[in-house]
């Protein structure tokens, strides 16, 4: 059973990983940290399946036309609500992107309707046997994307000059753009990226959890994995929502009931007393 | 002089006396000569926005054909909607607005206990009954209390009955009991029951599975029934988490009959676990506390589905609809025995007076001055084909000694 759980709880904590890199992404680049990531990603998941199941769009096409959508959808978040707050304090900016959380939430109720629904994303379900562990294919899934995710995030980031420019800007805004890097546009990429990522985790999430318009509330959930892992730090990210994830699930099975849903708020307290900077984060100390 | 000063008095006195017959004479607020107000308070915007609608659907689809043909002694019903997000202190706010500002003669219809018990004492105070609550929580009606009737049998009795009708119907032998439920207040009424018809036969349950509202890993508890060999999962779940918990169970190759209580019996929770997950367990039963309308629906049930064609409200196949449409008919009664001079006293006394009175779903109803649970009578419905199906032909109270 312990190992049962370990491969189950890996499956979660990618998902949290993923919406947690979205956290990360944003934060990195602009200080921002953005409560809406939850809800973004539920917006994602709801269009492919609108794309794929309403309108029987070919599923690559379908993808693809989500993830155009999401990068887009995220600029407009950014340069509508949050361009104008720039040069106000940061704390006014966290309170848009909880505003925008609950709008995306009452709009996609409207849109969608408050019903939950079956989605599988085009991936199979079925129990994969292995080594006296039975997982899902879609567990699978969710784990093989993740990795494929980072390794492209990894290759954007050192790589190529958008990346390389975005790691600059959130190094320090002021050199950046003073060595001539947009740094209006990079804000409004990395919002295309965290949407896009957010975007994959809800397609991932919606054959294991339904779509639903609520199921954003597990944005909560990446939030500790995002603390954890040192906010800011990509690696981080994906290291905090695997231990988040794991330890839920190992909560539920040797601990008291009540802990599992617990754990990950447990373990936020305790990394924020021991260590306020995560695992692999680092002190910043500014000069003033 | 004197005499004028007497003539005075007694004038004055006879026009007060007027004046306070005629208040009393007068019908309550929220009544007048035409109408009748009702108002629902449900969650229409929250996670359970599905039931608050499809209820409330039901209850108008049966106010509007009662309207139609000419309303209650000549009084149409005015009924509306208030939406509380499924949140308590809004259910709180919105009991006032009714109350005070809009005069609503009755509350009908509040989904959640939590939401009625947040209203009741200021609800109370004011003389205004809640009827119906939409919920099966066994405190809604014990200990009884004076404005609250709930016409359904409870979580309790439900539960209690899943045990009864396995070892004494079905006969299942070497049974290990798992209860897997919402840690709230109805999840524990469930294990109550479970925990009574459990005791009763001598055995007991092999695991306690709970989780908290909005969980969306069930992999731990599925772990946890497999290690301690459970063959029945008994449930107090609502929508989206037995299919959560029927995929997982496929996924850990977990085999066992699952009972539910009826907030799952609807044919979403089919549909989201899947064909391939309902197939993979030994069975998916639940305990209802309405009648399968397709099969065993009389004269009621076809008049329900004139309704819906004919108004264009609801749908035919809807659990909330044909629950909240079925209270309506409950909440009509009532006042068609209070009579013409209508007051919330009169409309308490007269539903007192039901006894046994079938409104074409739920099992028959009694109350009394000391009753306000209507029912502990239970079916048992089957998952069969992607819809639920009853598997009884009589209504069963449970024969366990009640506590």
């Amino acid at each position: 059973m312990f190992w049962q759980m370990i491969v189950s709880g890996l499956a979660m904590g990618c998902i949290y990983a993923l919406i947690a890199l979205g956290f990360v992404l944003i934060y990195k680049a602009t200080e921002i940290v953005n409560f809406a990531q939850g809800d973004i990603m539920m917006v994602g998941a709801f269009v492919a399946y609108t794309t794929l199941i309403l309108f029987h769009v070919p599923y690559i096409l379908a993808i693809l036309m989500t993830l155009v959508f999401m990068a887009l959808f995220g600029m407009v978040i950014e340069r509508v609500l949050l361009r104008p707050l720039i040069g106000e304090p940061v704390f006014a900016m966290i309170m848009v992107t909880l505003a925008v959380g609950i709008l995306l939430r009452s709009v996609a109720g409207m849109i969608w309707g408050y019903e939950t629904y079956r989605f599988s994303a085009g991936m199979v379900d079925q129990p994969v046997r292995f080594a006296g562990v039975s997982l899902s294919s879609i567990h699978l899934w969710i784990m093989g994307v993740t990795v494929i995710l980072i390794g492209a995030l990894y290759f954007f980031f050192n790589r190529t000059k958008m990346g390389i420019s975005i790691e600059a800007t959130s190094q320090n805004q002021l050199a950046a753009f003073l060595m001539g890097i947009g740094v209006k546009r990079v804000f409004s990429n990395i919002w295309a990226i965290g949407a896009i990522v957010a975007a994959i985790a809800g397609i991932l999430l919606s054959p294991i959890q339904f779509l639903n318009y609520n199921m954003g509330y597990i944005g909560l959930k990446a939030f500790p994995a995002a603390v954890l892992g040192g906010f800011g730090s990509v690696p981080g990210a994906i290291v905090g929502g695997i231990i988040i994830g794991v330890s839920e699930s190992l909560a539920g099975v040797y601990l008291p009931g009540g802990f599992k849903e617990t754990t990950a708020w447990i373990i936020l307290i305790i990394v924020l007393l021991i260590r306020p900077e995560g695992i692999f984060g680092i002190q910043q100390q500014k000069r003033v | 002089m004197k005499k004028v000063k007497g003539v005075f008095i007694l004038f004055t006195v006879l026009v007060l006396s007027l004046f306070l017959a005629a208040g009393t004479l007068q019908a309550d607020e929220g009544v007048t000569d035409t109408e009748i107000k009702i108002a629902s308070i449900v969650d229409l915007s929250g996670p359970i926005a599905f039931m608050g609608k499809g209820v409330t659907d039901g209850a108008r689809l049966y106010f509007e054909y009662i309207n139609d043909h000419g309303g209650i002694h000549g009084r149409k019903i005015n009924y509306w909607v208030e939406d509380d997000g499924y949140q308590s202190p809004r259910a709180m706010v919105a009991a006032r607005r009714i109350i005070e500002r809009d005069k609503v003669f009755s509350i009908f219809l509040v989904l959640g206990s939590t939401a009625v018990n947040a209203m009741y004492p200021f609800t109370s105070s004011r003389g205004v009954p809640i009827l119906c609550p939409g919920t099966q929580n066994r405190e809604m009606g014990i200990p009884p209390r004076k404005y609250l009737f709930m016409p359904d049998p409870t979580y309790t009795d439900m539960g209690k009955l899943a045990v009864e009708w396995l070892v004494d119907d079905l006969k299942v032998e070497n049974l290990r009991i798992a209860v897997l439920y919402q840690d709230d207040s109805p999840g524990h009424d469930w294990v109550r029951g479970v925990e009574i018809g459990t005791e009763h036969y001598g055995m007991e349950i092999v695991a306690r599975l709970p989780y908290k509202r909005g969980a969306v890993d069930f992999s731990s508890q599925v772990s946890r029934a497999k290690e301690a060999g459970v063959t029945h999962i008994l449930m107090w779940t609502l929508v989206r988490e037995p299919g959560m918990l029927l995929q997982e169970a496929m996924r850990q190759e977990f085999k066992a009959t699952y009972i539910t209580a009826v907030p799952s019996m609807t044919k979403m929770v089919l549909d989201l676990a899947g064909e391939a997950a309902i197939n993979y367990t030994n069975g998916f039963y639940s305990t209802s506390l309405i009648i399968d309308p397709p099969r065993e629906g009389g004269e009621t049930v076809k008049l329900f589905y004139e309704n819906v064609d004919k108004y264009g409200i609801g749908s035919k196949d809807n659990f909330y609809n044909h629950y909240g449409y079925q209270h309506a008919i409950t909440l009509v009664e009532g006042l068609k025995r209070a009579g013409r001079d209508l007051t919330r006293e009169g409309l308490i006394k007269a539903l007192e007076s039901l006894e046994n009175f079938d409104n074409g779903f739920l099992a028959p109803i009694t109350f009394g001055p000391d009753r306000r649970i209507g029912t502990d009578a239970v079916k048992m419905f089957q998952a069969i084909g992607g819809e639920w199906r009853t598997i009884m032909d009589e209504w069963r109270p449970s024969n366990i000694e009640k506590r």
